[in-house]
C-alpha cells in the first residue's frame, strides 16, 4: 500500500508539473537584434497550382493557357505588434517573382535580410514600380534593371517597366489559341498604375536571430481577369499594354490576387 | 517486428498456437483476454477469462503519433503482462497549398515494449516504450525518421465490484471470496515523458504529426468501463490528453479519445479465440505555436474496427484492424488510411 501511495503522489505531481504553464518571457527586449524573413510566393489559379501550358478556365467560357508568368514585388515593409514599420533598404527593396525561377514545389522565395527582430502581423508590398523609383532614372535602378531587362520586364526606359507579364494563349467560342499577353505597367509618368496591398499574418511573424519564419504568399492569378471587374479577352484585354483603361483595371483585380495563406517560425 | 520473437517461445509446444496465430491473423484484432490457467487449488479452478481488455489504438496524429503509434494502454482486464506490440499507421498528406498539391505517403512503424505490473490489489502501474520508425514518400524525394519515441506511464486504480449476493451456481464457483460483479471499472493517470526528439523543422510539412516524439511532459487521465457476461463482454475506455508546450513553443492540442469494443469468447479447453468489433475515435484541439493557434490543425476522426485475441496459456497473440469511417484532420490535408497493431504478450 505504501508503494501504491507513493506511487499515485508522484503521478500526480508530475501531471501537476507538467499542466502548469511557464510564464512566457514578453519582455524581450529585441533592440538591434535581426534577423531573416523569407517570403514564399505560390502562384495558383482559383484552388490549383499554377502549371505553365495548363488550360485554365475563365468566368466567362473563355479560356487560357500560359507560358510566362512574372510580376514585380517592392517596397516590402512589415508592420509589428506594437504598431512600429520596418522598411526594407530601398535599394534592395524591388523583386521579381518569375514561375519559371520556382522550385520543385513551385516556389518563387525572396529572402530578406538583416530584418529587425520584431513579432509582426502583416506585410505590405507594392506590385511594380512606384514613381519615385521610376523617378530615380535608368542609373538609379541598380542591379534591378538588369534583372528586369533579361526578364522582358522593360518597355523603353521613357515607358518603364512591365509590372506583370502573362504571356500565352485563349480560346473563346469563336477563337483557338489565339495569342494573350497582358503587360501592365506604368505609362511614364503619366500612368501610374502602382499599386499597395497589405496582407495580414495569420499567426505573428517571429523575426529573431536565430529564427527565419516563412510566409506563404498563395496569388490566385485568375482575379488578373476575373477579380473585381472581370474582363473578357474577346473585348480587347487579350492584348493589354499601356491602354490607360485597362491597365488601371488589371493593376486594380491584381491588387486582389494575394493572401498570405500561413506561416512557419522557424 | 518481433514477431519473430516467437521463436524464442518455441519450445512451448508451438503447434497448437501457431495455427491459431494465422487464424488471429486472418481475422485481425485486439480485444483482450487472458485465461489463467489453474495452476493450484484454491483460486485456480475458475477460469478467469475476465479480462475485458480494450486496446484502443487511438491515431494519435497530432502529437500522439509520436507518442507510439497509438495509445492503447494495455491489458486494462487488470491482468499483468509483458508484451510486445507493433503498429503500422499509414496517412496521406497534402505537400503543399492547392488542391492538385502532391500528395506525400506516410508510414508510421512502431514497435513497443509494454507491459504492466500490479503495486498491489488495488494499483498497478503500465508502461509503454516505443521505437518509432517513420517514413514518408514525396514525388521526388523519400524522408526517414527512426529512434526512441515517448514513454508512458500510467498509475491504475482498480475499483472492485461485487455481486450482491452469492449464488451457487454449481459450476465454476468454489471460491470462498465474494463473487466479482459484472463490471469492472478502471482509472488511470498517465505521464507521456519527452523521450523522443521533436524536430521543428519538421512541422512545416502539413502533417506535423511526422515525428518520433513530441518533445513535451504530457498528462493524460483514462477510464475504462467493462461489461461482461458469459461469453459477451464490451469495454469502453475514455481519455483525455493534456499536452505542453515543448522547448520549441510547439504545443500539440489537447486530446479527448474514445473507444468501444465489443467482444465474444470462444473457449475451448486450452485456449480462447476472441474475436472482437469495435469503433473508436479522437479529437483534437489546435495546434499552438508560441502561445497562437494554428488554422486547420485541429479535427476528429471516427475509425472502425475489427481483430481478434488468442490466448493460450499465458500467451497472448492479438491483431487488430482500424479503418477511418469519417475524418476531417488538418483542414482535409491530412488523411489517416488504415492502421494494423499486433502485439503478443506474456502474462505475468
Amino acid at each position: 500500500m505504501k508503494i501504491s501511495k507513493i506511487a499515485l503522489v508522484l503521478m500526480l505531481s508530475i501531471s501537476i508539473i507538467s499542466c502548469s504553464s511557464d510564464d512566457d518571457n514578453n519582455t524581450e527586449d529585441l533592440t538591434g537584434q535581426k534577423g531573416q524573413l523569407v517570403l514564399k510566393f505560390d502562384n495558383g489559379v482559383g484552388d490549383q497550382d499554377f502549371i505553365f501550358g495548363t488550360s485554365y478556365n475563365k468566368s466567362n467560357g473563355e479560356s487560357y493557357k500560359l507560358d510566362q508568368l512574372k510580376y514585380i514585388i517592392s517596397n516590402v515593409s512589415l508592420l509589428d505588434s506594437e504598431g512600429n514599420t520596418f522598411e526594407y533598404p530601398t535599394e534592395d527593396n524591388v523583386f521579381l517573382v518569375d514561375e519559371a525561377n520556382g522550385n520543385n514545389a513551385g516556389e518563387i522565395w525572396i529572402t530578406l535580410d538583416n530584418v529587425d527582430a520584431a513579432d509582426y502581423t502583416s506585410i505590405s508590398f507594392g506590385v511594380g514600380i512606384d514613381q519615385e523609383r521610376y523617378l530615380r532614372g535608368a542609373d538609379g535602378q541598380g542591379d534591378f534593371l538588369q534583372i528586369a531587362q533579361d526578364a522582358g520586364m522593360l518597355w523603353s526606359w521613357a515607358t518603364g517597366f512591365r509590372f506583370v507579364r502573362l504571356d500565352g494563349v485563349f480560346s473563346s467560342d469563336t477563337v483557338t489559341d489565339q495569342a494573350l499577353n497582358i503587360h501592365m505597367g506604368s505609362v511614364g509618368t503619366s500612368l501610374d498604375n502602382y499599386r499597395e496591398v497589405t496582407l495580414p499574418f495569420p499567426n505573428s511573424v517571429l523575426v529573431r536571430p536565430s529564427m527565419t519564419p516563412e510566409v506563404h504568399v498563395k496569388t490566385d492569378i485568375a482575379t488578373i481577369f476575373d477579380g473585381p471587374t472581370p474582363v473578357n479577352f474577346m473585348d480587347g484585354y487579350d492584348q493589354v499594354h499601356t491602354d490607360p483603361i485597362e491597365t488601371p483595371i488589371i493593376a486594380n483585380n491584381m491588387m486582389e490576387m494575394f493572401e498570405v495563406h500561413h506561416v512557419h517560425n522557424n | 517486428m518481433n514477431f519473430y520473437k516467437m521463436n524464442d517461445f518455441q519450445n512451448i509446444n508451438i503447434k497448437p498456437f501457431a495455427i491459431a496465430t494465422l487464424l488471429c491473423f486472418i481475422s485481425f484484432g485486439s480485444a483482450y483476454a487472458t485465461i489463467i490457467k489453474p495452476k493450484d487449488s484454491i483460486s485456480s479452478q475458475r477460469f478467469q477469462y475476465m479480462s475485458i481488455n480494450t486496446l484502443e489504438d487511438d491515431c494519435d496524429l497530432c502529437g500522439c503519433t509520436t507518442s507510439g503509434g497509438s495509445s492503447a494502454f494495455g491489458d486494462l482486464s487488470m491482468s499483468n503482462f509483458v508484451g510486445v506490440r507493433y503498429i503500422y499507421q499509414n496517412f496521406e498528406s497534402k505537400d503543399g497549398i492547392f488542391s492538385n498539391s502532391p500528395i506525400s505517403k506516410e508510414q508510421f512503424n512502431t514497435y513497443q515494449l509494454w507491459g504492466r505490473v500490479p503495486i498491489n490489489e488495488s494499483f498497478f502501474l503500465s508502461a509503454i516504450i516505443p521505437y518509432q520508425d517513420l517514413n514518408r514518400n514525396f514525388e521526388d524525394r523519400e524522408e526517414h525518421l527512426s529512434g526512441l519515441g515517448d514513454i508512458n506511464v500510467i498509475g491504475w486504480y482498480q475499483f472492485k465490484f461485487y455481486k450482491k449476493e452469492q449464488k451457487t451456481d454449481g459450476t465454476m464457483d468454489f471460491v470462498v471470496e465474494r463473487e466479482r460483479s459484472n463490471h469492472t471499472l478502471n482509472v488511470g493517470l498517465g505521464v507521456k515523458l519527452p523521450t523522443g526528439e521533436f524536430e521543428e523543422q519538421l512541422t512545416d510539412k502539413v502533417n506535423p504529426g511526422f515525428q518520433v516524439g513530441t518533445g513535451s511532459l504530457d498528462a493524460f487521465t483514462t477510464a475504462i468501463y467493462g461489461y461482461k457476461k458469459t461469453n459477451l463482454g464490451f469495454a469502453t475506455t475514455l481519455a483525455y490528453y493534456f499536452k505542453t508546450k515543448n522547448k520549441n513553443e510547439y504545443r500539440f492540442g489537447n486530446q479527448f479519445s474514445y473507444a468501444t469494443t465489443v467482444f465474444y469468447d470462444i473457449a475451448s479447453e486450452e485456449s480462447i479465440i476472441k474475436p472482437f468489433i469495435g469503433f473508436s475515435g479522437d479529437v483534437y484541439n489546435s495546434i499552438e505555436q508560441y502561445d497562437e493557434k494554428l488554422p486547420d490543425t485541429d479535427g476528429s476522426i471516427f475509425n472502425g474496427s475489427v481483430g481478434s485475441e488468442f490466448v493460450y496459456g499465458k500467451f497472448l497473440l492479438g491483431a487488430k484492424y482500424t479503418l477511418p469511417i469519417s475524418q476531417n484532420l488538418f483542414g482535409g490535408n491530412v488523411e489517416a488510411k488504415n492502421n494494423l497493431a499486433v502485439y503478443f504478450n506474456y502474462a505475468l
